[in-house]
């Protein structure tokens, strides 16, 4: 997993390294199961906090992508690699019949989002 | 007048020497004493002794004959083995290897001759519970055995036994901004030191506590202690350089990312040449984390000494390594 941080204001650092883990799980490099980086050590390695990294996991915990043990660390929750090729495969499908529409890929996700939303069981 | 120099040898040239000079009378000496020790058994007691009090000096444990002879002989054949998978898998290279001669070499002539220096004492006993101790006679064979290690090494010669490792593929360096800060970052399970630690160490445990030989549950033990600190790591490629740590840090390898050091992509060949999975020792003082075949990340650092490691990915972790040691470089 390679992690990079740009000094950009209007990006944090906590969140530049939520998402290069966050890609890494999507992408299938970081598998599930697999443990992340102590946040002790990462922080040195980065030259940031521990505060810093221990915010950025506590963001990937809250999206459901890590989960955050004692003693363990940091442990990857990522979908079996069928499942996310099934679901890659669906979006794909998806996105190629949306692109006829015309519509901005925010319009998109917006309604994703919303249908999304109405799915979920935690919404009552 | 014009001299031709002869060319150097190279690995690939025939060496008569390593089984003529170092494995040849090593097996000679355990066949020997095999000999010999045959030839003592009608004036051996049906049970000998087999091991004695260090204060006292009296015996503690006897047993039977052939339980003796196995119990030395088979460690010696066992090493001569792997004296000669060494050689055929190209493992004796590098500094290490005059070290692995004297220590295997000197090993199995230790365990050979140790068999009738302990044996010697008990021809004509017929209460093996009377048996002398054996200790001036095998500390006598301990120095003979280290003689011999070290004769075995110098016998071996100066140039390499086998082939070097095999060049890698050099990376470009990441394309890293000003104040862009980075790190690559891995966990690598070491089957091959859990397995080859944890069933041996087992095995040793289980063997020191159904038989005599109790010193067989230490060195059990030691061997399971060992496959725990060593069957995981993690791989970090930062500004500092590359470390490999074992997880609970007991063990550490380190290249820093300074003048000169470079890192490149090798194929690591592992399957094919036993004993060449686990930490392991290369020519010219590297070293090497090999727990499977196929793409590993070196990293070279100052006097020669590089560090291989099998990760996936090798070629990030390469380019991120290349360009913080152009960084630190620069910014001396």
């Amino acid at each position: 997993m390679l992690i990079r941080l740009i000094p950009d204001p209007g990006s944090p650092l906590h969140e530049q390294i939520a998402a290069a883990v966050r890609a890494g799980i999507l992408d299938g490099s970081l598998a599930d199961g697999e443990r992340l980086p102590a946040a002790k050590a990462l922080g040195e390695s980065l030259g940031v906090s521990l505060h810093t990294v221990l915010h950025a996991y506590q963001d990937l915990r809250d999206q459901g992508l890590i989960e955050l043990r004692r003693g363990r660390g940091a442990v990857v929750i990522a979908p079996a690699p069928a499942t996310r090729e099934n679901a890659l495969r669906i979006l794909d499908d998806a996105a190629s019949q949306l692109a006829v529409l015309g519509l901005s890929a925010e319009t998109i996700l917006a309604l994703f989002r919303q249908r999304l939303d109405r799915s979920s069981p935690h919404d009552d | 007048m014009t001299t031709n120099l002869p060319a150097p040898r190279t690995s690939e040239d025939p060496d008569p020497r390593f089984w003529l000079g170092v494995f040849l009378p090593a097996a000679a000496v355990l066949a020997g004493c095999l000999a010999l020790v045959a030839g003592w058994s009608p004036r051996l007691p049906a049970e000998v002794a087999q091991q004695w009090n260090w204060s006292t000096r009296a015996v503690t444990t006897v047993g039977p004959l052939w339980l003796n002879v196995l119990s030395l002989a088979l460690p010696a054949a066992a090493v001569l083995c792997a004296l000669a998978i060494m050689k055929w898998t190209g493992r004796l290279t590098g500094w290490g290897r005059r070290l692995s001669v004297v220590l295997l070499s000197g090993l199995a002539f230790f365990l050979a001759a140790a068999l009738p220096a302990m044996l010697r004492g008990q021809m004509g006993l017929e209460d093996p519970w009377q048996a002398p101790d054996p200790r001036s006679a095998t500390a006598l064979v301990a120095v003979l055995s280290l003689a011999y290690g070290v004769l075995a090494a110098a016998v071996a010669g100066g140039r390499p036994l086998a082939a070097d490792d095999d060049p890698g593929v050099p990376v470009s360096a990441l394309d890293l901004a000003p104040e862009e800060r980075a790190v690559w970052t891995t966990h690598l399970t070491a089957w091959v030191c859990l397995l080859g630690g944890g069933i041996p160490g087992l095995v040793l445990v289980a063997l020191g506590l159904l038989t005599p030989l109790w010193g067989l549950s230490v060195a059990g033990v030691v061997l399971l202690v060992f496959a725990g600190v060593t069957g995981r790591w993690s791989v970090t490629v930062d500004h500092r350089g590359l470390t490999c740590t074992t997880l609970l840090g007991l063990g550490r390898f380190h290249v820093p990312a300074n003048q000169g050091a470079r890192a490149e992509v090798v194929a690591v060949r592992g399957l094919a040449e036993f004993l060449g999975w686990g930490i392991r020792v290369g020519s010219a003082g590297s070293v090497g984390l090999v727990f499977r075949n196929g793409e590993a990340l070196r990293v070279h650092g100052r006097g020669g000494r590089s560090l291989t490691v099998t990760v996936r990915n090798a070629a990030t972790a390469a380019s991120l390594f290349n360009a913080q040691a152009a960084r630190n470089t620069v910014s001396f």
